[in-house]
């Protein structure tokens, strides 16, 4: 009887309980969120707003907001929100881009980008089997070559493609940084691996990237897709894609998001985009 | 003139320069010796200060007594015992080491020696040489009052150092316990100044620093991890522990190397007398300790060790549970601590110590499944420890100067397993495939320091001395196994973190002196350097204290102190995990350093209660933290998990003790404020820390019914930690490759640590049952933990619950915020003996 009694106090000394807390959230006022990433040929925004964290809904879309786009303070197009139409005219390098979102239950949000110009690669090699991961896979390695200008913050994105079917390209998928974790991080889902400057500015560099030898042929062609992007791409993308991981994982530090309005979320983030065949 | 001799030597010659307080750059090992000397220039500049006064006084002849001062009964060095002369009221107070030193001019003296729970001592002489007393005090039992303060004789109004407080183990032993296991790390949390990091932990947060910015010393070896059971328990046994020491503030130079606290802790020297020893029987664990001479009044030791053993009580009912699914198992957790010491006592001159720690926290995890053509075996585990040791030398030279010489050994080390072995028969042939992890990380220790107390006249105490440590940090390695002999794969390798190795070096000096009756001054230099690789950084920190006594006696204090610290702990700032990872400054990750500046007022009333108002600000530079997404799971290069950034803290401690009487205890209150800035956190706005802390408020008393019976209670109130969620969620597009998008669902909040939970309180109460024995002494111990069954926050998380809907098709979510609470009310008995 004793030692039931000891074991049983043992037990309750355990236990853990959980309690529901019905509990005031920080004050919170819904707010509009706007994602724009024009292409060259398609311009297309997608405006939505914010929930509560316990509201038992979805985020919604807002279908009636008003988006312009300015170029050099000139509206060049006009259209609602959550439309896309084609582009009557290229954006321009190094010119000044202004989106304004405006709806009438909301405060007018904007953002401005300048069209960043194209860093061309001098070579891009595709090197099968080129040593083995931590975990002792097999991996390949795709080498980029470019002459960094100096002086200026420069981003970058890039994906590699097997072009089996000219119109069904076969992306590469988890491209991740060879050699040095700072160069960069692999965007969450999207087989794209951003990239800054900050270790090679100014200098003719070579940035390799590594992926699992399982995608490797020997047969097929290989093109590389290449962006310079803004430095708010970047933030953007690399927010995001730490901010998905770390709502995974309880021992992670807290993410915050990053947005260049200023009044509201999303983001506005211009690209300039070329492909190269990629020697193997 | 000894010292002085030695200082002017080494300065001669040498001009000053402007010296530069505090340094991140590179230097050259010439420029590290300028700076040497230069602080060695400046201590001449001290000792002139000392030299001045007896040269004025030379006409009249002046003799020291010296000596040591211990328990009649235990042979027990006596810490901070008050020896003065009755007559000129002049006097001092005895190290860490039990010596004094007295120097007075040639004249009759009424020599005393008082400390609490001791009778007092007092001998009349006529002092005409250089004298000796080794004083032992004979125990008072009919004084039973408990004391939390620096000195148990000197007033608060009386001692120049402010932040500083001493908490007697007895008094630890007295208060409530969680599980039954009193607690040192616990206690020092019910004081002002000083807070808990969450529920049952034991981590410090002092005046808002991390608890990597405590240096805990035992016996005055590092200990870099001093928590069980992630931080429920700490590692320090009361049944073997002397004294504990707090200083938050206001450092004297002879400290350094973290920012914001140091914690010493000194074990029991042994019995030089007879045999004795103490144990208890709690909920969880058991614990002995014996000490005893020898050789007696010349040689004794100590050995202490407890062990838990839910482990043992819980392992038939494991062993029952893998059975039941038909697999043979075992798993289990348990946690011992082991210290021993050794003193032995050459001569009045020459003392000899040996002490050392070890402790290991263990979970384990084993399963065999076994079926005629398959066998498959799972084996985990986790696994860390300490081990520290200490090798002390104290000498005298003369009457007037006491030296000790110290090596050290501390050892930090963290381990996890985990591996998976399956045998396939088939045709007779056998074939293996095995799957294993292995991780481990941690800190070794070797140093040497030797440090000098110096009493010249009454007026003045010196301390002097020097060291290096050796350090090697292990950040984190994996091994992994793979092997597949169907398919030929052998694989074994090894990544991670490789090896650091730093020197870490420390030179300082200080005075404590007095200008006049009120004025009471301690200003001291502590210089450190360390070097990796082949950077080299160093720093020049001074420090000041001053005392001076108002009217009515009501003590007005001041400090300054200048801290550095050159080695980081990368941590999750939650619970105490033993992932938890010791890492060096190097060439990209810069040393943290902090000034704070303190003032207050301190006064006893009624020889009663005592009363100190102390206010504070402290700047620190460099704080460590992870970046934004940075895990403990993610085992990447840790220099590129990290950011450095800025810390600023200030706030308000008051604190009331009454220290005589049935009926003891204190009130404890603290209003702080405590931020973080980091640019690549937050986006580089400042933001409140996990623990800014607006109210912490302990009430702590113990109340002696009779004899026999004692009650004792806690009750503490907090602010919610800050904590960090998303008031709202919007769809985050992405792009992908081809021009289309994706979208994941994300939470947004304004600002890191937006949100504050529920506000921290909770009642611990506790009666002890005491009886005198023919062997000894017993005692039954009960107690609650928690006694209102506060329900208090660990954390909180989103629940989404998923219910169908009415009609059948789909279903709703209902999101709830939840609180996941840790413990209701805990009882908690134990059996304690002394004999």
């Amino acid at each position: 009887m004793k030692n039931i009694l000891f074991l049983s106090l043992v037990a309750v000394s355990f236990s853990a309980c959980e309690l529901t807390v019905e509990t005031d959230l920080p004050d919170y006022e819904k707010q509009m969120v706007v994602h724009c990433y024009p292409s060259q040929e398609t311009f297309s925004t997608t405006v939505s707003t914010t929930v509560g964290l316990l509201e038992n809904k979805n985020p919604e879309l807002l279908e009636d907001a008003n988006v312009e786009l300015y170029e050099n303070d000139q509206l060049i197009l006009s259209l609602s929100g959550n439309t896309a139409m084609p582009m009557d005219q290229a954006l321009t390098n190094g010119q000044k881009y202004t989106l304004k979102v405006t709806h009438p239950d909301f405060e007018a949000m904007e953002a401005t980008q300048v069209m960043p110009n194209q860093v061309p690669v001098k070579k891009a090699v595709y090197k099968m089997n080129s040593g083995v991961d931590d975990f002792g896979d097999q991996v390949d390695v795709l080498q980029i070559s470019i002459d960094d200008p100096a002086g200026e913050e420069n981003y970058y994105e890039f994906g590699l493609f097997i072009q089996q079917d000219p119109n069904f390209p076969d992306a590469i998928n988890y491209l991740y940084p060879a050699e040095n974790n700072s160069l960069g991080v692999s965007v969450i889902y999207s087989d794209l691996l951003i990239a800054n400057d900050q270790l090679f500015d100014g200098q003719s560099y070579t940035i390799s990237a590594k992926f699992n030898s399982y995608y490797h042929n020997d047969t097929e062609k290989y093109i590389l897709m290449w962006r310079n992007i803004t430095k708010e791409r970047y933030l953007y993308l690399k927010s995001v894609t730490a901010h998905v991981y770390a709502s995974d994982d309880p021992f992670a530090e807290p993410v915050g998001l990053f947005s260049n309005f200023d009044q509201g979320l999303g983001v506005f983030a211009l690209y300039n985009e070329a492909t190269y065949d990629v020697e193997k | 003139m000894l010292i002085s001799f030695i200082f002017f030597t080494f300065s001669l010659g040498v001009p000053f320069q402007n010296v530069v307080l505090s340094s991140e750059r590179k230097i050259d090992q010439p420029k590290l010796f300028t700076m040497y000397r230069n602080i060695l220039a400046l201590l001449l500049l001290l000792n002139l200060g000392i030299l001045l006064p007896a040269a004025n006084g030379q006409e009249q002849k002046k003799f020291s007594i010296s000596g040591y001062v211990q328990d009649a009964q235990t042979g027990e060095k006596l810490i901070g015992v008050h020896v003065y002369d009755l007559k000129s009221m002049k006097g001092s107070s005895t190290n860490t080491y039990g010596f004094f030193s007295l120097t007075l001019p040639m004249d009759s003296v009424q020599l005393s020696a008082s400390y609490v729970g001791f009778q007092t001592w007092e001998h009349a002489l006529y002092l005409n040489k250089d004298m000796e007393f080794n004083i032992e005090l004979a125990s008072d039992v009919t004084l039973e009052a408990v004391e939390v303060t620096a000195d148990a004789v000197e007033q608060v109004e009386e001692q120049v150092q402010m932040s500083r407080i001493s908490v007697p183990v007895d008094q630890i032993k007295k208060l409530p316990a969680f599980l039954g296991e009193n607690d040192v790390l616990k206690t020092l949390q019910l004081l002002p100044g000083v807070q808990s990091g969450g529920e049952g932990q034991s981590g410090l947060y002092v005046r808002g620093g991390s608890p990597d910015q405590n240096l805990i010393l035992l016996d005055g070896v590092p200990v870099y991890n001093a928590s069980h059971l992630f931080g429920f328990f700490s590692v320090f046994n009361s049944d073997a522990l002397k004294d504990v020491n707090l200083v938050k503030g206001g450092f004297p130079a002879r400290y350094g190397g973290r920012l914001s606290s140091v914690l010493e802790i000194n074990m029991k020297e042994g019995n030089m007398k007879e045999w004795h020893g103490a144990g208890s029987i709690s909920t969880v664990a058991s614990r002995l300790t014996v000490e005893g001479p020898l050789i007696k009044d010349k040689a004794s030791i100590l050995l202490s060790g407890r062990r838990t053993y839910i482990d043992v009580l819980a392992k038939p009912f494991i062993k029952g549970s893998f059975n039941a699914n038909g697999t043979k198992g075992d798993a289990g957790y348990y946690f011992h601590d082991f210290n021993a010491k050794v003193n032995y006592k050459f001569s009045n001159k020459d003392r000899l110590y040996l002490s050392a720690y070890t402790g290991k926290d263990k979970f384990y995890f084993r399963e065999k499944d076994k079926d005629f053509d398959y066998n498959n075996t799972i084996k985990a585990g986790l696994g860390w420890g300490n081990l520290t040791t200490a090798l002390r030398w104290n000498h005298l030279f003369g009457k007037k100067m006491f030296s000790n010489t110290t090596i050290t050994y501390s050892r930090y080390k963290f381990n996890t397993q985990a591996e998976d072995e399956s045998t396939y028969t088939e045709n007779g042939q056998s074939e293996k495939e095995v799957f294993g992890v292995n991780y481990f990380a941690g800190i070794n220790d070797l140093g040497a320091k030797i440090d000098f107390d110096y009493v010249p006249t009454p007026n003045h105490f010196i301390r002097f001395g020097l060291g290096g440590t050796y350090h090697t940090f292990n950040p984190g390695k994996f091994d992994n196994k793979n092997i597949i002999e169907s398919e030929n794969i052998h694989i074994d390798t090894t990544f991670g973190n490789p090896k650091v190795f730093g020197w870490e070096f420390a030179a300082y000096a200080e005075d404590e002196f007095s200008l006049g009756d009120r004025l009471k001054v301690n200003a001291g230099l502590h210089l450190s350097a360390f070097n990796v690789k082949d950077s080299w950084y160093t720093s020049l920190q001074p420090r000041f204290s001053a005392r001076y006594l108002l009217p009515n006696n009501i003590a007005l204090k001041a400090s300054y102190a200048q801290m550095r610290q050159y080695i980081h702990l990368l941590s999750n700032e939650g619970i105490g995990l033993p992932t938890d990872l010791w890492v060096p400054t190097t060439n990209n990750v810069k040393p943290q350093d902090s000034w704070q500046v303190a003032a207050g007022l301190a006064k006893t009333f009624g020889g009663k209660y005592e009363v100190s108002l102390e206010g504070y600000y402290k700047q620190m530079k460099r704080v460590v933290s992870y970046k934004e997404g940075s895990s403990l799971l993610t085992f990447s290069d840790w220099e590129n998990d990290i950011t450095q950034g800025n810390g600023e803290s200030y706030g308000m401690e008051f604190f009331v003790q009454k220290k005589k009487g049935r009926l003891t205890g204190w009130i404890g209150y603290t209003l702080s404020w405590t931020w973080r800035q980091f640019d690549e956190v937050n986006f580089g706005k400042k933001f409140p820390y996990k623990y800014d802390r607006r109210h912490d408020l302990s009430v702590v008393a113990t109340y002696e019914l009779s004899d026999r019976v004692q009650l004792s209670g806690t009750w503490v109130y907090g602010t919610g930690n800050a904590f960090t969620l998303g008031h709202s969620r919007f769809d985050a597009q992405l792009p992908s490759p081809f021009g289309n998008t994706q979208n994941y669902q994300v939470q947004h909040y304004e600002n890191r640590n937006n949100y504050r939970m529920r506000a921290y309180h909770r009642l611990d109460v506790n009666i002890d049952f005491i009886k005198e024995k023919r062997w000894g002494t017993r005692t039954w111990s009960f107690g609650l933990y928690n006694a209102y069954s506060r329900q208090n926050p660990f954390f909180l998380y989103v629940d989404n619950e998923y219910a169908p809907n009415p009609d059948g098709v789909g279903s709703t979510i209902d999101r709830k915020l939840k609180q996941v609470s840790l413990f209701p009310v805990i009882p908690a008995i134990a059996y304690k003996f002394e004999f």
